[in-house]
């Protein structure tokens, strides 16, 4: 478990309900929990048990109805935090190249945002190439969105998630609406990035082998009320390959996580 | 049809025109209709090539009250539409209101901006500018309200202001809409500046057709709504033309993506 300094987002009893058709729905049943700097953790679950309300929160595009969220070691309100986002849809701006699409958090961030006018052609530029070449997309920097396929605009998602070196990534299924052999390739260049750069990830996912493949630690989530049931380690060294999430150990984890969503009360995590 | 751009955008709509004149030509001819009632399309040709340099400064009178009325409501059309684009209250709270104003015939208001302002340019300016800027209004406030949450919760999460979330994200993606107010909206804007000039006025386009019909100068008032015709095309095309210049991204996003 983390030590104290270390922890850069911490959820402490949170709880969200919200209002549907005239009831109080619960998402999220107080929550607790503590994810240490540059840890890679998946959030998995059936649909509806409020892992993406977990990011929204984290994120700030949300408030808690009860419970406090700190975010390197702070109130959420302070805001101390960088973050960078990525949900399933690309959401690319159609009349920007790709190079500017993922420029734009640098046009919006306050470090980056005072040189924006001076450093757009110069070294943002050589940033947005080099952010590029990691995800393997570097002759499409002058590109048009529409000129591109899914998988390459969800790299392209990648890249602006992190062109602004934020210390917490969100992902929320980024890899879902991709192929099975787009998405494991992007496991890799996802599992490169966060080993050259060491962000703290929070990945929402409901493949558990995508969950075994990039986490270092996976949470399981009941089903609504959204609770914590499971918190464990992954057992597998790095760096992981796609052979190696059909391994013994890998499968025989996934089996485990997948005992733990469909029946909860049979089995307790570590 | 396989025909060429050209051929469909230039040429066919000359030659309907063309093949329409000559009809009306022979039944003038034909039925011999008087020139007082309806001239000969060649003596609305010839009289509008004559009297061009009478006509020419009314012309470019009616032009400008129409580009500056114009100019106005584009501004107060995207602060409007910002603002109710961007605010559920600002929608909810002015969207009735706006549509009350729109409601109202430009022509009442005339005289009363002629009050205010006097005869001529004044009440031209203003009367192209209330007539014309309740589409762009409406148009900017669509595609502000059509962008994308996901994109909007990404901005969000880098703790983007509004106004960064508006200049970088729904300005330019409110730009196809804007450009399809424009031409609609620089169309009636014109309509607008020759309605006060023909009721107001003793300079421009319309007040020269209104002239010419009271003395009864029909071949002259034809030439001038030719005129005023060309001009129109002019005028559209030439937002149609910008329109392409600005927003192709998003007319190249209709081709299938690889």
């Amino acid at each position: 478990m983390p030590t104290r300094q270390d922890i850069l987002v911490e959820l402490e009893r949170l709880s969200l309900t919200f209002e549907a058709g005239g009831a109080p729905v619960t998402a999220l049943d107080n929550v607790s929990l503590k994810v240490a700097d540059g840890e890679f953790v998946a959030l998995i679950g059936p649909s509806g048990c409020g892992k993406s309300s977990i990011l929204r929160l984290v994120a700030g595009l949300q408030k808690p109805s009860s419970g406090f969220l700190f975010l390197g070691g702070r109130e959420q309100a302070a805001n101390a935090l960088s973050v960078g986002l990525a949900f399933q849809n690309p959401t690319m701006l159609p009349w920007l190249t790709i190079e500017r699409n993922i420029m734009l958090p640098l046009k919006v961030v306050p470090p980056f945002r005072q040189q924006y006018r001076r450093e757009r052609t110069r070294s943002f530029r050589d940033k947005v190439h080099e952010m590029l070449r990691l995800v393997g997309l570097e002759q499409f920097a002058s590109h048009f969105p529409w000129q591109l396929s899914g998988g390459m605009l969800q790299r392209a998602n990648l890249c602006r998630a992190l062109i602004h070196e934020p210390q917490l990534l969100l992902l929320d299924e980024p890899f879902g609406a991709l192929d099975q052999f787009t998405r494991e390739e992007l496991w890799g260049v996802m599992q490169n990035i966060w080993q050259a750069r060491r962000p703290t990830v929070l990945l929402v996912t409901h493949d558990l082998r995508e969950a075994a493949f990039l986490a270092e630690r996976t949470i399981v989530m009941s089903p609504r009320p959204g609770r914590i049931i499971s918190d464990m380690q992954v057992p597998l060294a790095r760096p992981r390959t796609s052979e190696q999430s059909y391994s013994v150990e890998a499968v025989e984890f996934c089996q485990h996580l997948r005992r733990l969503i469909s029946d909860p009360a049979t089995e307790t995590g570590r | 049809m396989t025909s060429s751009p050209f051929v469909r955008r230039v040429l066919a709509p000359l030659l309907i025109t063309l093949a329409g004149f000559i009809l009306w030509e022979i039944a003038c001819r034909a039925f011999g209709i008087s020139s007082f009632v309806l001239p000969k399309p060649s003596a609305i040709i010839v009289t509008m090539v004559e009297r061009f340099p009478a006509l020419w400064p009314n012309l470019w009178q009616t032009i400008l009250t129409t580009l500056i009325g114009f100019a106005l409501s584009l501004v107060i059309g995207i602060f409007f539409g910002a603002l109710i684009g961007m605010s559920r209250f600002a929608y909810d709270s002015l969207y009735p209101i706006l549509v009350a104003i729109s409601s109202i015939p430009k022509v009442a208001l005339i005289p009363i901006f002629v009050v205010w302002l006097g005869a001529g340019t004044g009440p031209a300016i203003l009367t192209a500018c209330v007539i014309s800027f309740f589409p762009i209004v409406v148009n900017v406030a669509t595609g502000l309200a059509t962008t994308e949450p996901e994109l909007e919760d990404v901005l969000h999460a880098l703790k983007a202001s509004r106004f960064d979330i508006f200049w970088n994200v729904g300005l330019p993606r409110t730009m196809p809409y804007l450009f399809a107010a424009m031409k609609v909206a620089i169309s009636i804007a014109f309509i607008g500046s020759i309605t006060s000039e023909a009721i107001a006025s003793n300079r421009g386009i319309g007040n020269a057709m209104l002239v010419a019909t009271t003395n009864f100068d029909m071949p002259l008032a034809f030439a001038a709504l030719l005129l005023i015709s060309i001009t129109g095309v002019v005028f559209y095309f030439l937002f149609v033309m910008l329109e392409n210049r600005m927003t192709g991204w998003a007319q190249r996003n209709k081709n299938a993506r690889p």
